[in-house]
């Protein structure tokens, strides 16, 4: 999934090829690239800025030969990077991505669900805080569907220190939230 | 700890392979700590995930906002290229020499005035009277030019060869006629 040029005499019919393959990942990833970008801390502007720019490089990596076989894991990898290289430019770290008050737009069926619901993620909240960085980008990654192939993909590391990160960090919350 | 527990995260998540995914199976029939465990994890992540999905619906609330402006572009999109495909070009060379079959038939074509160069647009019109004047605030927004041969309108040499007539008409937004101007 590499490839900076493009290609300006692309075929028609591959061109419509790489169109239709693009838009079906978009439509497919771009709610779970978000989430994750706004989890990890990012705005919500910021987080589409990010995405607009991984799929203008995913559809020129198309165009130019490369396959989609991976491209949820290259998607995931240029959007972590981006997230990482923009929070570095605004001297930001990424604490307290998961903290504050998401518990505030709880829509329950009935004022008893809500208020469980809030005390979970209460806990959960307060559990979240204390897994490691790595941790929790494991656990937000596995979350949005990646395998941990692909997780180790995104965040460079080997296949099975994610599963290790994975079972520690689930055994973690599972520790402390009574669920 | 049971033996088995070790791997059941990786068994929830479908990453062992099938024979320790059976084993799995068959251990989490008979023990009921392991099978409470799993019960657990997976409460665990599912909430996770939520927890998620409440943060990123708490930071990104505009999701109807950006719906309407999406589908508002669509509309002003198809609008422009509905209107630029209906208008219908007029050949300039038809339009200096008109067949006389096409007489009856009227070429509209839009014409978009620059209100920042109005001594360009003079310079196009070279008539001293409209020089001298200033123009009107109507004759400054787009228009739309209609050309008439000049045989729909004169009886057959009442009007000189080579000769012809142009009208300029401005229409206000609600569609009533704002002014004309016509000249040889």
């Amino acid at each position: 999934m590499s490839g900076d040029g493009f290609p300006f005499a692309l075929p028609a019919s591959r061109f419509a090829a790489v169109n239709r393959e693009a838009t079906t990942l978009f439509e497919e990833l771009r709610k779970p690239l978000l989430r994750y970008l706004i989890c990890l801390g990012l705005s919500a502007d910021e987080a589409q800025d990010v995405v607009q720019d991984a799929f203008l490089n995913l559809h020129r990596s198309l165009a130019g030969g490369a396959s989609n076989e991976n491209a949820r894991a290259w998607l995931f990898s240029v959007a972590h990077n981006q997230a990482r290289n923009r929070q570095k430019s605004y001297h930001r770290r990424f604490g307290r991505p998961l903290e504050d008050g998401a518990f505030e737009m709880l829509d329950e069926s009935t004022p008893e669900h809500a208020v469980l619901k809030k005390e979970k993620f209460r806990q959960l909240s307060s559990a979240i805080r204390t897994l490691t960085e790595a941790e929790r980008e494991c656990l937000l990654l596995r979350a949005e569907g990646l395998r941990y192939r692909e997780i180790g993909e995104v965040l460079e590391m080997a296949t099975s220190t994610v599963a290790d990160t994975v079972d520690r960090a689930v055994r973690k919350l599972a520790g402390k939230c009574n669920v | 700890m049971c033996e088995f527990e070790k791997r059941l995260i990786a068994w929830i998540d479908r990453e062992t392979d099938a024979v320790e995914a059976l084993e799995l199976e068959r251990h989490l029939r008979v023990c009921t700590t392991c099978s409470a465990r799993g019960r657990e994890y997976r409460e665990v992540s599912r909430s996770f995930a939520e927890y998620c999905e409440a943060i990123a619906s708490r930071k990104n609330p505009r999701p109807l906002r950006w719906a309407a402006l999406s589908a508002t572009a669509v509309v002003a999109a198809t609008a422009a290229m509905v209107m630029l495909t209906l208008s219908p070009r007029v050949d300039p060379l038809r339009l200096q020499r008109p067949a006389v079959a096409e007489a009856k038939s009227m070429a509209l074509r839009p014409r978009q005035v620059n209100p920042a160069a109005p001594a360009k647009l003079l310079r196009r019109r070279p008539r001293g009277q409209l020089i001298k004047t200033p123009l009107p605030a109507w004759s400054l927004e787009p228009s739309i030019e209609i050309a008439i041969p000049i045989e729909a309108v004169f009886a057959p040499g009442a009007v000189p060869p080579g000769f012809s007539f142009a009208a300029e008409l401005s229409i206000a937004s609600d569609g009533s006629p704002r002014g004309m101007r016509l000249w040889p």
